[in-house]
């Protein structure tokens, strides 16, 4: 293969979701001794294409041409079979063996000649490790545990581990997402060699500056169509999040009036400079103030969940300051924040939110049980008003479900979010704490969400409302604040909220200068 | 979402399989034995033999309920049955024994939960440590020999006595079950202690207090095990420091063969009691027909296996 060949050919691909389409006419080349850029906004494909390109999920229309021929991986290991590596943005690495051992699962292991393959060759797996490291010029501690290396260190490894496996097409997803910009930069150096090498990259990232820096020729993904591939050279990141966007020009007047935030509304919930222990959020601040819907908007990996989390008590961390109406409060359990109403729906609704082998009314009634309970009687349930409060709760959204003892899991992924809300506004929530609150949910039901939304903040109640939708948070919020890399750096109303501002925020170069609208 | 076409007879079986097979287990030995095991003289014996091991069954099944498993359940009857004779021959009025091993139990079980839910440790690990920790104390409060000699005559008075026809234990059994049955099913307690079981993660974040959840089921299970262990005692009229240890892998046998007797798949009250006495009136069945007790043991294995089996692929069928 020579340089320049085409080595990878994605021809007009789609895939759809339950007729939700994901791509939509995808089509792009990646050249030998080339590093071709993917850039888009959040729930713009990529992660979808990956997931095509790497065998997890099988296109519906469309082809891929590996080398020139039908290429149609259905597994992991058809992909590495081909002469494909992939780093995924979270390294696959087993933490608690040694990162000698790490290289080489999923690699033949090197055994002992002459033993029929029971015993492994240790040094020729030491030899081998150093000959990629001498080629990659990296130094890793081999005999160091995964567990004791750092972000950085477990990176390398990743990239390593794909080295020796001699692909063709290296796929890097968001490979500096962990990393702080100097050892991004090193990394970008060890990329930039494998290019040289002859090997064809295929570079997914959020960070704009690294792209423009490592990349020959840029795709642009929006809502699944790509809409462009351009030549690195004379573009900006301005130019490049016009293109994410669709948006020409930036400021679009927004024509909302002045937005009735802030001036004498009560502050319901004040933070400042918060950071999580595991560095996620590192400078976070943001007020939220009685009757508003605040959205909070970032980038994948930002740091938004993390941000709810901590605010609720769940993830450890600290802050300056966290006041309720003025008063300094302190939420370090969730006890806490459930006792000042403040309520969390989690993104992860099966995971987080649901007890799934329960009925749907012991879901409904789970956090305030003890207003069944009997006064006298030993505080025996009374099964009778928890049935019936269930039932109100399951009218008043609309939930449809044979009844009230329905397994919850049997519900429709639509119901069973608005069981999760039904249950935080039978908990008399003041404060909605939303992590994409419609994820995953059918178009009635995403509208239903977002008219309670609007209802509970009339009823001066406030939301903080994460969407990695960005036309979702537009058509929501009355402002918007951004988180880029764990640190607010915006909060926009008014005319400075629409779609292109949002995104020179998130994609904006290293900056924790806070704008102010 | 469930599919209808072929999910009905997975379904009931699902839900009756266990207690069907419980029935077709007592029609084969009454149709083999009309005359020694189909009479009320057995049944009021199998309710005997089987409350010591519904007493342990119950208590592992509140544990179970919250997501963990506890081991030391056998070191725990142990000590119950060493403790209250010891206290006995040592004059102690025998009510307060009976409490003093009782509150022992409790604290030992708190101990238990406490560490598990405070650092997050696996149960299985932790108690099998403290109870092994138990069992030598136990052992070296009666320096490895059997606690008979000069234990009072009340000591026993409960354990053998007989109360309208029915055997003390026996009411014993079914009170404890009763009681359990409406901590687990009838108080906020016992709904939350399943959600801690079911999805720890979201019952915490609604603001469920996991650690206490978890520290009053191992509590409530150690407290439950020790009396089943007072009890045992008292019924033979005396202590063995390993007495209890015999209990441990039937009961959880009897939790397991419960747990395939409801359609969610947790552990219930009713289950255990279920798995309890199917375990018990198998052994009690294949003695009268003369089968050697090391095969009984080969039957009841495979029993709870079988039942395991089917409930997997049963709950694959309905999905």
């Amino acid at each position: 293969m020579k340089q320049g060949d085409a080595l990878l050919e994605v021809r007009r691909v789609g895939k759809a979701f339950a007729n939700v389409p994901a791509l939509t006419d995808v089509s792009l080349t990646v050249r030998a001794g080339e590093v071709h850029a993917l850039i888009g906004e959040n729930g713009a494909g990529k992660s979808t294409l990956i997931h095509v390109l790497t065998g997890a999920l099988a296109a519906d229309t469309g082809s891929l041409l590996l080398r020139g021929e039908c290429f149609a991986p259905t597994s992991p290991a058809d992909v590495a079979a081909s002469g494909i590596a992939v780093l995924h943005q979270e390294p696959q690495l087993v933490p608690s063996m040694s990162a000698l051992d790490n290289l080489f699962i999923g690699a033949a292991f090197p055994t002992l000649p002459r033993t029929g393959g029971l015993f492994l060759d240790r040094s020729t797996m030491r030899q081998r490790a150093l000959e990629g490291c001498a080629s990659l010029e990296l130094s890793l501690p081999l005999d160091a545990l995964v567990s004791e290396l750092s972000a950085t260190q477990r990176t390398q490894l990743a990239l390593l581990r794909c080295w020796m496996s001699k692909p063709d097409l290296l796929i890097l997803d968001e490979p500096t997402a962990a990393l702080t910009s100097s050892d991004a930069q090193q990394l970008l150096g060890q990329i930039d060699a494998l290019r040289q090498r002859g090997k064809a990259v295929l570079y997914v990232s959020h960070r704009l500056d690294e792209v423009l820096h490592i990349a020959g020729r840029i795709t642009v993904l929006r809502n699944g169509v790509c809409v462009a591939t351009l030549p690195a050279r004379g573009q900006t990141s301005a130019s490049l999040i016009a293109a994410m966007s669709g948006h020409v020009d930036a400021p679009s007047a927004h024509s909302s009036a002045p937005s009735a935030v802030a001036s004498g509304r009560a502050e319901v919930l004040a933070v400042t400079r918060a950071a999580t222990n595991d560095g996620r959020v590192r400078d976070a601040s943001l007020t939220l103030h009685a009757g508003e819907l605040l959205g909070l908007y970032g980038l994948a990996g930002s740091g938004r969940t993390e941000l709810l989390e901590l605010l609720m008590g769940v993830r450890e961390g600290r802050f300056d300051a966290l006041t309720s109406h003025g008063k300094p409060v302190t939420v370090n359990h969730p006890q806490a924040a459930a006792a000042r109403a403040w309520v969390l729906i989690p993104e992860d609704r099966r995971g987080h939110a649901l007890v799934l082998n329960m009925r749907l009314r012991d879901n409904l009634t789970l956090p305030f049980l003890r207003r069944f309970a009997n006064a006298r009687g030993f505080g025996w349930l009374s099964l009778k008003r928890e049935r019936a409060a269930a039932v109100d709760a399951m009218q008043g959204l609309n939930i449809k479900a044979t009844g009230p003892d329905q397994s919850v899991v049997e519900l429709s992924g639509g119901n069973q979010q608005k069981v999760v809300f039904a249950r935080a506004l039978a908990m008399n929530a003041r404060v909605l704490l939303c992590d994409e609150p419609t994820q995953a949910v059918d178009v009635a039901t995403r509208r239903a969400i977002h008219q309670l939304l609007r209802e509970h903040c009339a009823r001066g109640g406030a939301a903080l409302v994460v969407s990695s939708d960005l036309g979702e948070m537009l058509e929501l919020a009355q402002r918007v604040v951004v988180v880029r890399e764990g640190v607010t750096v915006a909060d926009l109303s008014g005319a400075n909220l629409n779609a292109p501002e949002v995104l020179r925020w998130c994609f904006a170069a290293h900056s924790t200068t806070l704008a102010t609208a | 979402m469930t599919s209808n076409s072929n999910g009905m007879l997975p379904r009931f079986i699902k839900a009756y399989g266990t207690v069907a097979a419980l029935l077709f287990i007592c029609l084969v030995f009454a149709v083999l034995s009309p005359n020694a095991f189909a009479t009320l003289g057995n049944a009021v014996n199998v309710s005997r033999q089987i409350a010591f091991l519904v007493l342990v069954a119950v208590g592992a099944s509140l544990v179970m309920a919250a997501g963990e498993f506890d081991l030391s359940v056998g070191a725990a009857a142990s000590l119950g049955g060493v403790m209250a004779a010891q206290l006995a021959v040592a004059g102690v009025y025998l009510p307060l024994a009976v409490l003093l091993t009782l509150v022992a139990g409790l604290v030992f079980g708190m101990v238990n939960g406490w560490l598990v839910g405070r650092f997050k440790l696996l149960s299985f690990i932790t108690t099998l440590a403290t109870g092994t920790m138990l069992a030598g104390l136990t052992f070296w409060l009666t320096d490895g020999s059997t606690v008979f000699n000069n234990i009072p005559e009340g000591f026993s008075a409960w354990g053998r006595a007989v109360v309208l026809g029915v055997p003390g234990p026996s009411w014993v059994m079914a009170g404890v079950a009763a009681l359990a049955w409406v901590l687990m099913h009838r108080t906020p307690f016992g709904r939350q202690l399943y959600a801690v079981g079911g999805n720890e993660r979201a019952a915490r974040l609604v603001g469920v207090n996991v650690l206490r959840h978890k520290v009053w089921a191992f509590g409530l299970c150690a407290l439950v095990t020790t009396g089943a262990g007072v009890l045992l005692a008292s019924r033979l009229g005396s202590a063995h420091p390993t007495g209890g240890n015999g209990l441990f892998l039937p009961a959880y046998a009897a939790a397991f063969l419960g747990m395939t007797a409801n359609r969610s798949g947790v552990p219930q009250v009713l289950g255990s009691l279920l798995g309890a006495a199917t375990l018990g009136i198998l052994a009690n069945g294949l003695t009268i027909l003369n089968v050697p007790s090391f095969l009984q043991d080969v039957v009841t294995g495979a029993i709870v296996v079988v039942a395991v089996v089917f409930q997997k692929i049963s709950a694959g069928a309905t999905r």
